[in-house]
Formats: C-alpha cells, sequence, structure tokens
C-alpha cells in the first residue's frame, strides 16, 4: 500500500502536469511578444536569467518548510484517505494552479509583486488587506512554530542539542566562507562534517529542559537572530537546512518506495474527527486549515511573485518553477502521510484500546497518538525514523534526531526570518502614522521595538502550549492570501487575458474564499471562546485577529465585485 | 567530450545548491549598494553631498549604480516579496 500510494502519487502529479499545467500555460497564459523581465530588463543583480534547474531549487527551498510536514500530520485524525485526497485535489486544482499564475502575472507586470498587481487590479483596499494577512499570518506562524519546536525539544531532547550545535557549526562555516582564504568546496565539507557531528552531538547529550523555559529562550533567540547580519547564522545556517532537506527528502523517497507495507491507521475515521482544540472539526471547511501548506499556501505567492519571476528565463520555464516546485512539495507531505500511516504504530510501539477502531481513532488521535508520540514533529519523525531505518537499516535513533532537526531546523529559521519580514510590515504599515504623529512613527520604525512587537505576540500566543489551536489561525491566514492572489489573477484573466477561461483561477478562487472564510467563523464562534475561557489573554488575541480578517476579507470580495463592474462598463 | 558534460552538470548541482544562501548574501550586498549610491549621488534625494573632487573621481564607476538605483527607485515600495521569497516562512 504504502509503495503503491508513492507510486500513485507520482502518476498524479506526472499527468496533472503534462495535462492540466501544460493546458494552463498553453491556453490561459500564451504567449507573448515581449521579452521576460530577466532580459529586457537584465542589469545584472535584480533582473537576471537563472537557470531552470538552479531557480527550481531556489523556489523549492523557499516554499519547502516545516510546513508541509506538521499539517499532514495533524490532518490524519479523519483518516489517511481524506488527508491525502486533499493534499493531491488542492494541491494539483489550487495551489499549483495558485502558484503558478502568480508567478506568470508577476512576469507580465515587470517582476512586480502580487502585492503591487493586487493593489492595481483590485484597488488600495486589497494591497493593504495583503499587508495585515501577512502581519497576522506572521504573528500566528511565530506562535505556531515556536509552540511546536518548544515541543519537540521536549519530547526529543536530542534534537535541541543538535540544533544548538548546528547554530556552533553554522557560526564556523560562515567564518570560514567569509573571513578564512579557504577554497569553497572545503569549507563546505567541514560543514557538512560538522553538520553529522552536531547530529551525534544531539545523540550523545541531550538537553532536558522544560516547555516554557525553551519558549523564553526562543523568544531571546528570535530578537538575537533576526538582528544579526544574515551572513553570520541565517545564511550559512540555511545552507547546511538544504543539505538536510535534500537527504530526508531522498531517504524518504527510497525507504517509502521499498516499505511494500500496508497502513496501519485507518484509511477513514469520520468526518466530524476530534482535530482543532480537541472538539469535533468538521472536514469540510476546516480542511485548509490543517493542511496548508502542502496542497495550497498564499505565502508562496509573494515566493513566486519575489525574486524568481525577476529572475525566469524564459515563460516556458514558469510552469516547471511555479507548478513544478508546489507539486514536490505535495508530494513531501505524500511521505508524511505514508510513513504516518504506514509506521506510525509501530512507532508508537503499543496499540492503546484508546486507538482500538477508526472512531475512536478519530477521536483520540491528537491526544492519544500525537501526544504519546511528543507532537507533531516527533509523530512524523519517529514514523519516518521507523520507515528509514527498518528498510535503509540506518540507526532508528540517528534517523529520529535527524528527522526532528530537519523540521525543527526549518520551523526556527521561519521564526528568525519572519520577524525580519515583519519588521518590514510593520514599518510599512505605520507609514500613515508619519503624517499624524512623528514620534508614534518612530517608536514603531525602530529597528528593536518592530522587531520585538510581533516576536512578543508571538511569544505570548505560544505560552499556552495550544499548537492545535495556532496552527489553524496561521494557516487560516495563510490560506486568506492565497485566496486574494487567487482573486487577483482571476481579474488580471479577465482584464488581460482571456475572459473565456476566468472560471480555472475564479472557482478555486471564489471555493477557497468560502470554504477559509465558512472555517474561520466556525473557528471564531466555536474555537475561540473555549480557548478564550482557559487562557483569556491569549483567546482575545486570537479573536480579535480573527475577526479584523473576516472584516478584511469581506472588505476584499466587494473590491472584486467592483473590480469587475469597472470592466463591465 | 561526455567528461565535459558530466563535469557541466555538477556545477549545476553546486550552482542549485548554492543559490539560495548566495541570494542572501546578494540581498545584503544590494543594500550596501544602495548606501553607496545614496553617499555618492545623495544630492537627488537632499543628501549633502561628499567633497566633489572625490564624487568626480567616483563617477565613471557609478554608470551601472545609476541604472540600479533608477530601477529600485520605481520597485522601493514593493520590496515585501522580495524578501519573502529569500526568507523562509513556513
Amino acid at each position: 500500500m504504502s509503495t503503491l500510494l508513492i507510486i500513485f502519487a507520482l502518476s498524479i502529479y506526472l499527468i496533472f502536469y503534462f495535462t492540466y499545467g501544460k493546458f494552463l500555460q498553453k491556453r490561459i497564459v500564451g504567449e507573448t511578444e515581449i521579452e521576460v523581465p530577466s532580459k529586457r530588463m537584465n542589469d545584472g543583480v535584480d533582473y537576471i536569467p537563472a537557470h531552470r534547474l538552479v531557480l527550481f531549487g531556489h523556489h523549492f527551498a523557499s516554499i519547502a518548510g516545516a510546513g508541509p510536514i506538521v499539517g499532514p500530520v495533524l490532518a490524519l485524525a479523519w483518516g489517511w484517505l481524506p488527508a491525502i485526497l486533499w493534499i493531491w485535489i488542492g494541491n494539483v486544482l489550487i495551489g499549483a494552479v495558485h502558484d503558478y499564475l502568480s508567478l506568470m502575472v508577476s512576469v507580465r507586470y515587470d517582476g512586480k509583486s502580487i502585492q503591487y498587481v493586487a493593489k492595481d487590479l483590485l484597488g488600495k483596499n486589497a494591497g493593504i488587506s495583503f499587508l495585515w494577512f501577512v502581519l497576522f499570518l506572521v504573528i500566528l506562524v511565530i506562535g505556531a512554530f515556536a509552540a511546536i519546536i518548544a515541543d519537540t525539544f521536549v519530547s526529543v531532547p536530542g534534537s535541541s542539542t543538535a540544533y544548538i550545535l548546528q547554530i556552533i557549526a553554522a557560526l564556523i562555516l560562515g567564518v570560514l566562507l567569509y573571513r578564512s582564504k579557504l577554497p569553497f568546496w572545503l569549507s563546505s565539507l567541514i560543514g557538512i562534517i560538522l553538520l553529522a557531528f552536531s547530529i551525534y552531538g544531539g545523540f550523545l547529550w541531550p538537553i532536558h529542559l522544560t516547555y516554557h523555559t525553551w519558549i523564553i529562550i526562543l523568544f531571546f533567540y528570535i530578537i538575537i537572530a533576526s538582528a544579526i547580519p544574515v551572513n553570520i547564522l541565517l545564511q550559512p545556517r540555511d545552507y547546511l537546512n538544504s543539505y538536510l532537506l535534500y537527504f530526508g527528502m531522498l531517504v524518504g523517497i527510497v525507504a517509502a518506495l521499498m516499505s511494500l507495507k500496508s497502513f496501519d491507521i485507518p484509511a477513514f475515521t469520520s468526518f466530524s474527527a476530534n482535530v482543532i482544540g480537541g472538539k469535533s472539526t468538521p472536514y469540510w471547511p476546516a480542511i485548509p486549515l490543517i493542511i496548508a501548506c502542502g496542497a495550497l499556501s498564499g505565502f508562496h505567492s509573494m515566493v513566486a511573485s519575489g525574486t524568481s519571476s525577476k529572475q525566469l528565463a524564459s515563460e516556458g520555464d514558469g510552469l516547471f518553477i511555479g507548478y513544478g516546485s508546489m507539486l514536490t512539495e505535495g508530494f513531501l507531505s505524500t511521505i508524511v502521510i505514508v510513513s504516518i500511516g504506514a509506521f506510525g504504530f509501530t512507532a508508537l510501539g503499543s496499540h492503546s484500546t484508546a486507538l482500538a477502531n477508526a472512531h475512536l481513532f478519530g477521536q483520540n488521535y491528537i491526544s492519544q497518538f500525537v501526544g504519546n508520540l511528543g507532537g507533531a514533529v516527533a509523530a512524523f519523525s519517529k514514523s519516518y525514523a521507523t520507515m528509514v531505518s527498518s528498510m535503509l537499516h540506518i540507526g532508528y535513533n540517528f534517523m529520529v534526531i535527524i528527522a526532528s532537526m530537519w523540521v525543527a531546523a526549518f520551523a526556527l529559521t521561519t521564526l528568525d526570518t519572519t520577524n525580519r519580514i515583519a519588521r518590514y510590515i510593520v514599518v510599512e504599515i505605520s507609514e500613515p502614522l508619519q503624517k499624524e504623529s512623528i514620534t508614534l512613527y518612530k517608536f514603531f520604525t525602530n529597528r528593536w521595538i518592530a522587531s520585538i512587537i510581533p516576536a512578543f505576540f508571538g511569544i505570548l500566543l505560544a505560552w499556552t502550549k495550544k499548537y492545535t489551536v495556532l496552527w489553524p489561525a496561521f494557516s487560516g491566514a495563510n490560506q486568506l492570501l492565497a485566496s486574494i492572489a487567487l482573486i487577483t489573477v482571476s481579474v488580471w484573466i479577465y482584464k488581460k487575458l482571456n475572459r473565456k477561461y476566468l472560471y480555472y483561477a475564479l472557482i478555486p478562487g471564489v471555493f477557497l474564499w468560502i470554504t477559509v472564510t465558512g472555517a474561520l467563523i466556525w473557528y471564531t464562534i466555536l474555537i475561540v471562546p473555549g480557548y478564550v475561557k482557559s487562557n483569556p489573554l491569549q483567546g482575545f488575541l486570537v479573536g480579535i485577529i480573527m475577526v479584523i480578517m473576516l472584516i478584511l476579507n469581506f472588505v476584499l470580495l466587494f473590491s472584486m465585485r467592483s473590480s469587475f463592474k469597472k470592466e463591465e462598463e | 567530450m561526455n567528461f565535459d558534460k558530466i563535469r557541466r552538470f555538477l556545477q549545476l548541482l553546486e550552482e542549485v545548491q548554492k543559490n539560495k544562501a548566495t541570494d542572501i548574501i546578494e540581498f545584503e550586498l544590494k543594500e550596501t549598494e544602495n548606501l553607496f549610491a545614496l553617499i555618492t549621488l545623495g544630492e537627488m534625494v537632499g543628501y549633502a553631498n561628499p567633497p566633489v573632487s572625490i564624487t568626480l573621481s567616483l563617477i565613471p564607476y557609478m554608470e551601472r549604480e545609476v541604472i540600479l538605483m533608477t530601477n529600485r527607485a520605481v520597485d522601493s515600495n514593493d520590496k515585501l516579496s522580495d524578501i519573502a521569497s529569500i526568507m523562509e516562512v513556513e
């Protein structure tokens, strides 16, 4: 079953790439006489044509993080079939379409960002909503990821040591790369050896600290890491992380292909399994709040319209970069489903009575299965390690540390980079203040204040340890971004391309809008009050964020309506 | 001939592996270049210029900076996606 599923996923992705993807490319986007921005505006720095493989690597490394791993782990509460169906269908019909079209709209707009295009096509409100959604996304992602990381560090103590040693390895690599005259290959080799050593170090010296101690450490880490120059820590660490990503994926694919094992967890439990905050959660509309990045993610529209669109060497490469890398991410999520589906119970060790049948599994999966394995990341790491160690005969403990470090390292990169992005948004959002009160403007745009605000709110949210409540809120913000991007590209198709093909972007966009809006209303009415009761401060904060996002979301819908109307007139 | 192909392929793989990390450095380099342009051509936006003898001797090196600066002036309010595609969020 496990091998079949991997082969089936590969076939689906290939078939859709060559049929639906090519259809989008030929019929909707079409060809244009004008050269791509990377050539027409080539300045050797910002606009520069890149080899398609190089650009693919960059694009994929930017979109693949901890998100496509954590989401599917939680979604397995509904059973593996509903989870994998959303990953596949959402991916090929919505997520990859969203990524590809936002890349192409940016290419046709001289490499401008999707936020700029949204402002141009939908009006100023859309641009402002965009900024606010990103700010909320950033705060919620800090909350959700900090909670997930602290949880992982508590349940797999070796991963925390490995991670700290990796930071030291990255610092040393930074010095070797920029301060010494060692050849590049030698510094890289030393970096990789140090990385291997840090994993071994994690194996030898696990650090045992409490959840809240880790949260406090993470708070200071975020502030410091986001303030120091990128070439000291972030950049060499990112470089080391990409080895972890490719190694992890490659080993995972080989092991999953060899596994030939039936699934232990039920294919379907119920459409109302207990997922979010321990409450019965309807599959529709809540599924996009759980599986975000593996199926579709609004953040990708920013990546696609950032540097990728300025470096695309020909419009023909767009499908490979935009559509292709999203499919690869969906494939990563498929590996997550396979490793837990087939090896999760082996990793858990005992078949507890609370998980005895499909109904009970749906009810108790998050608390008994994920909880007993030590949280979402640990659940994946342990199942993945079981799969790899039984197939490829690599030590189990070693693989657990590699896998948890793989996911934790990505989640941690997210923490300090989100703060850099947040700093930029806080400054942008404060701009109108300049006219009202220059003192307030100066206060908010101060480098440290703009860093501390998002980090503080994020960490405050993480304090409650309830990542299953925070995760859907983060995904909600992310999916709303995706719906702005899809609505923007549908207006683009309507105004600038062929009206006949409007529905290929509008239907997924509106479907997503309705689903996510419905899910967020459900979340605000049913989940937030319980959260407020147990943690008033955090509950209110999430509640306020949700209400603002919902209002902005309706404003956006009206902008789209008036934009279509204007065109008719 | 075949060795050449293999070597080119390996070089490409190395570039794929390095590209993301190099871009982060490039981003910071760009910021530094912006500062350089601001120091030398700052008069356009109201900054006092360094002594004329210095700016004059720098002019031959500034051709590219001027092109970049005009490009970036157009994009100056649209940097969020640029940052997002270098950093990772999820």
